[in-house]
Parts: C-alpha cells; structure tokens; sequence
C-alpha cells in the first residue's frame, strides 16, 4: 500500500492504493475502503460524469478523476439516447445488459427515491450500447444511467 | 349615384380581405401556414365572424412608411361566437410586413380587450407576427403597453386565450404570457426574448429557433406553454374545447351540460388501479378518467411538471378543475414547478368559479440542495397561497400518502377545503414510516441488541398508529373515508351540497402573494 494524500477543491483526501497492475485494486480513502478498476482510455481525456467524488489516483503522476467502481461507462464513450435520471434516487435494480435490444417504454432499470419505486423506461428503441450505473449507486437528478443506441 | 358608392364599399373591403397580397398569402400557405382570416374563419362558428376596424391604417411617414399602407394594418379583429357564445378575437396578418405591430395594429387589438372587459366574453388572440414595427418606433412600443394594461387588467375578468402560430419574439411574448393560456403549434410557433443570432452574440451558445423557443420547449420545459398542437387545425380545435369548459367571465358558472354518464357508477377498476404498497407508483389520470364524467378530463401543461396533474372534468355535466398528485413521475412529489403549476391553475379556477377537486397521494416536498436554492420556499408557498385564497367549493380525496406538510398543502381543512373524504389505504403523517422511525427512535435503536429486530417492530407499531385514515378521521380532518368505488358519486352529491358556497377574503386592495 502506498500512501498518498490528496487536496481537492481544498478537501484533503488520505489515499492507500494497493498494487495499480491489478484491476480492480483496493483503494482506501479516509479509512473507507473501494474497489477501483482501471481502464486505458485515449490522452484526450472524457468528461467526468457528474458527481464530484473523491477522484482515486491513478498513479502518483496522474492524480485526477478515474471513475469511482466496476460498472459505470463514461457517457463521453458511447453515442446514442442518454436515458438520465428523472430525479434524485438509488438504482435498486437493472434489468438490461449491454447488448439487449429495448423498444422505447420497455423498464430498463428501477430507481428508488422518496420512498417510491420508479420503473425507468427507455427513450427510444435501439440496443443497450452502455450501463453507467451500478445496482446500489446514488444519482444525481439528469445523471446518465443507460445509453441506447 | 348609391351603386358606384356601393361599389366602392365591396372593393375596399375586397381589398382588406387580401391583407399583403395573393403572393404573400401564397408564401404563407407553402410554410404550412393559414392566413390570419381563414384562422378566424376555421375557429369561430360558421359565418359568425364579424369584422371591426377593417380600414384602420398606419400613420407612419417615416422609411417610405406612407407607400406600405394596408388596410386593417396586419392585423384582424373582431367578434364572433364558438359554440354559439361571444368571444372577441385578433389574428395577426404575416402577409401584411411580417404581420409587425405599430400604432393602429395595437390600437385595434387594445379596442376589442376592452369590450371583452366591458362587455364580458373571453379573448383568443391568433399571434404571428415579427415583433415591433421598427419604422414606427416608440409608438410601436408604446402599443406593446397599451396591450399589456389591456391583458392585466382583464385577468380574472374574462378567460384570456393566446395561440401562437409563428414568430413571436421580443415584446410580443409578453402579451401572452400575461393570459391565461398559451397554445403552441409545433414546428411552427416559437416564444423567445431574443433570437438565436443575439443569444449567440451575448452569450456564445448555439441555439436554433425550436431548441430556443419551439412548442417543446416551452410545454415541457419552461412551462410558458399549455397546450401544444400538432397543426394550426388541431390548434384552433382545442380552443374550442377549452372555452367548453370556460365561464364568458367572473359573474358567471362555467357552463353545464348533461351528462351521459351515470352519476351513480360505481367504478370497480377503482379497487386496484392504486396499489396497496406505497412504493409502487401508478398513473393517477386513470384515477381521474374513471371517476370524471367519461371522456371529460381535459389535461392543461400535460408536459411541464409531470409530478402534478392539472386540467379541467365534468362531474354529472359541471365543470370542475382537477389537481392530483402524479406517483409515476418523481414519486409524486412537490417541487418548485409543479408547485408553481398547480397554483396557476387553482387560482384560474377560483377566478372563474370553478370548482377544485384534488386528489392526494404525496410523499412530501421535494428535498435537495437545487430545490432549496431555487427558492421551493416561497415557490411552495404559492401553492399555499392559491389553495388557502380560493373561494370556489374544495373537494379533496386522499387516495394514499398524506404527508407532511404536503399533505396540509394539497387542499386539506386547514386551507378551507370544505369537503375531504380518504379511501381506506390512506396514510396520513408528518412523514413515512421509515424516517419517522429513525428520528423518534433513534436512542432505542441505537441501544438495540437486534437493530433490524427492533426496527421492523417500532416501524409496524407507527404504521399501525399513522398508515390509516382513522386518526385524521377521529379528529374532523377527513369527512369521511369512503370506498374507492363511491367517490364518483360520493363526490357529485358533495358538489352539489356545496354549489350555493358563499366565502370571501378580507377586503384589501389586493394580497400581496409570494413572487
């Protein structure tokens, strides 16, 4: 484990990371520990989606933004119909994969918030090109949560 | 000698009828477009137009202005009736100068709002026009003004309608937006403050004319639309299925009519369209459709603020105004725009005498650090507001959730609701079980040997004690709690229980509403 400490936005962040040649590595930030996976992505960096986590390094050399766990596919990779959260909430369930074809109304994941179970129906027909979410996950209100393309 | 005056009479009003002229009324029939009078024409009653001020002109001498003269001045106003009732109307002429608004153009729309207030008939304005006429200046301007004390001043006197079939930008949209209803045609229409080419050159943002101002836009996002059409026709059509609804002004009922549905249905699907767990969502206009007259619900903003449903019904052929919570789109909850919606229209319907039926199934407001910054505060409050000044006769059902301070908000006796009844699966409390639990219980919990034990056994306990309408119906805060199945007739024998309602407000010059 090597330790790093992190300033963000004026947030210190005490950062162990564990062996970066696996994926994912254990990550543990302010005693909580993640699993962080990584991926090469081109030099023009993606844009972040959304929420303003505490960025995990990658290496000591590149210290900002990695997406937070297993799942979640930058919005910036894929094209396609951006189904977004309707609101604030916790995804309780999805029920599609990459790859799955939907028609437009079909539930492609289930969002809870207020108390309410919401189905989340697709926008548009086409296949799942992207999950960004995982099951268990807080969203903010407009975050992309499945892209159909 | 009569004759040849005779003849000049026909072939000065030949020559209004052609506004700018066959080629522009050709131009503006290949956009897809009517012409102002074939509008007119396709909305009022056959034949039922009557013209006024068809020989105004301009007066303007300025750029050449004295060789553009045109009679009626790109606009036509008039009168007529739909349905057989009065209403008075304009339509603005793009094929005379992009139908501009100068001097004697506002001047003749100014003349028919004020025999709308004087004598009492609704206002439908038919806007397509480019905006002021810049030759005139400040006199176009100025009639821009003269519209807009026309519009204040007639809001709550008469119903005030405003479709938009083209262009409308600028000072122009303004006039709509002080009456009562804004109808959009899609593809057609755009409302915007400033254009593309100036939002480009201040703010750097590359925008085309629908993303700015388009029928979605404004029906989804901003608000600024009620209704939105596919084409003109459909446009003018739903016009007249709105006044159906519409008292001519605020001296009168809305009109009634007789109802070919039974006032004693008993709707059984009533039973099950709610469903019994409160985290299942559901779409409440089912709810409505089966307890309205069948066929008579009428949504208004059906886009804008899905989380609330507002719109006109008949209940046995009366006309009342219908606000429900929405649990199929953010749970239901009230937000800034939805409260900003709901209160709208309630305070139109207590304007024009029509009476609330709102039915309840709310899990709070919305909380969130966006909602509290964007002022839910004193937006909410407007809800607060509508509900606590409206006068008309209040029926309120509770269908489920009765929370917190929402619950109070949506027409509850506290706000002078006169009549509240609640099906049996209504929860009435200061919030749900889950986060009630937490909070009265947290040192119990904390201490607890078995947490989940001891939760799940306190959160039966306050269910037992809040998710059921007994408490508030032990209390006088609900009337009754009813089947599902009887709330159409229970609700029909309520309003006409209450259709003799005297109510009033302090005298005041006028309250001083949260803005």
């Amino acid at each position: 484990m090597t330790t790093i400490e992190l300033v963000i936005d004026g947030e210190t962040f005490t950062v162990e990371v564990g062996d970066v040649s696996q994926s994912p590595v254990t990550v543990v930030v302010n005693g909580v520990e993640k699993a962080v996976s990584f991926q090469e992505v081109a030099p023009a960096a993606q844009a972040p989606a959304a929420q303003a986590a505490p960025a995990e390094p990658k290496a000591a050399e590149e210290p900002q933004q990695e997406e937070e766990a297993p799942a979640p596919v930058p919005v910036g990779d894929v094209s396609g119909e951006v189904i977004a959260a309707p609101m604030p909430g916790k995804i309780l369930s999805i029920t599609v994969d990459v790859g799955d074809a939907v028609s437009e109304g079909d539930a492609v994941c289930t969002l809870e918030a207020m108390k309410m179970e919401m189905p989340i129906s697709a926008t548009a027909a086409g296949t799942v090109k992207a999950v960004h979410v995982r099951v268990g996950q807080n969203v903010a209100n407009d975050d992309p949560l499945i892209t159909v393309g | 000698m009569t004759s040849e005056k005779i003849v000049q009479l026909r072939q000065l009003q030949a020559e209004a009828k052609l506004g700018g002229g066959e080629a522009a009324i050709e131009r503006q029939h290949e956009r897809g477009k009517m012409t102002a009078r074939e509008r007119l024409a396709q909305l009022l009653d056959e034949g039922a137009f009557q013209e006024l001020d068809a020989f105004v002109t301009h007066r303007s001498h300025e750029f050449g202005m004295e060789e553009r003269v045109t009679l009626g001045d790109g606009v036509v106003t008039g009168y007529g009736t739909i349905h057989g009732r009065l209403v008075y109307v304009y339509a603005q002429d793009a094929t005379v100068m992009g139908g501009s608004l100068g001097e004697a153009h506002a001047a003749k729309i100014v003349k028919v709002l004020d025999l709308a207030i004087k004598n009492g008939a609704p206002v439908v304005g038919l806007n397509d026009s480019g905006g002021a006429r810049i030759q005139e200046g400040i006199l176009a301007l100025g009639g821009y003004g003269d519209i807009f004390l026309r519009n204040s001043l007639a809001s709550g006197v008469v119903p005030q309608i405003s479709v938009i079939m083209g262009p409308c930008a600028g000072g122009a949209v303004y006039s709509p937006a002080l009456t009562d209803f804004v109808m959009m045609v899609n593809e057609t229409s755009q409302m915007f403050i400033t254009g593309p080419q100036v939002v480009k050159a201040v703010t750097q943002e590359d925008v085309d004319l629908q993303q700015l101002g388009g029928a979605r836009v404004h029906a989804d996002t901003s608000g600024v639309a009620h209704f939105t059409a596919e084409d003109e026709d459909q446009a003018l059509d739903m016009v007249r299925i709105l006044l159906s609804y519409l008292p001519q002004n605020n001296l009168e009922d809305p009109p009634a009519v007789v109802s070919q549905d039974s006032p004693a249905r008993a709707d059984e699907a009533l039973e099950t369209v709610v469903p019994a767990e409160a985290n299942t969502p559901y779409d409440v206009i089912q709810v409505i459709r089966h307890i309205m007259d069948m066929g008579s619900f009428f949504e208004v903003q059906s886009g804008f603020a899905r989380n609330i449903v507002v719109g006109f019904a008949r209940l046995d052929g009366r006309v009342v105004g219908v606000v429900a919570n929405q649990p199929n789109f953010k749970a239901g909850s009230l937000d800034i725009d939805a409260s900003i919606k709901a209160a709208r229209f309630v305070r139109f319907c207590d304007s024009f005498n029509v009476p609330l039926v709102t039915f309840v199934d709310v899990p709070g407001f919305m909380p969130g650090v966006a909602q509290e910054h964007g002022g839910i505060i004193k937006e909410g409050a407007k809800l607060i507001y509508a509900y606590c000044e409206a006068t008309v006769p209040k029926l309120t059902v509770v269908l489920r959730k009765a929370y917190g301070g929402a619950y109070i908000v949506m027409s509850s006796k506290h706000v002078r609701s006169d009549f509240n009844v609640a099906w049996p699966m209504a929860e009435f409390a200061v919030m749900g079980p889950e986060g009630a639990v937490n909070v009265i219980h947290r040192r119990e919990l904390a201490d607890a040997d078995d947490r989940e034990a001891t939760r799940a056994r306190l959160l039966d306990e306050y269910r037992e004690k809040f998710a059921n309408p007994y408490q508030a119906a032990s209390h006088g805060y609900i009337d009754a709690v009813i089947e599902p199945t009887q709330t159409r007739p229970v609700l029909i024998n309520a309003l006409q229980m209450l259709q003799n309602k005297r109510d009033s407000v302090p005298a005041k010059k006028h309250a001083n509403m949260p803005l």
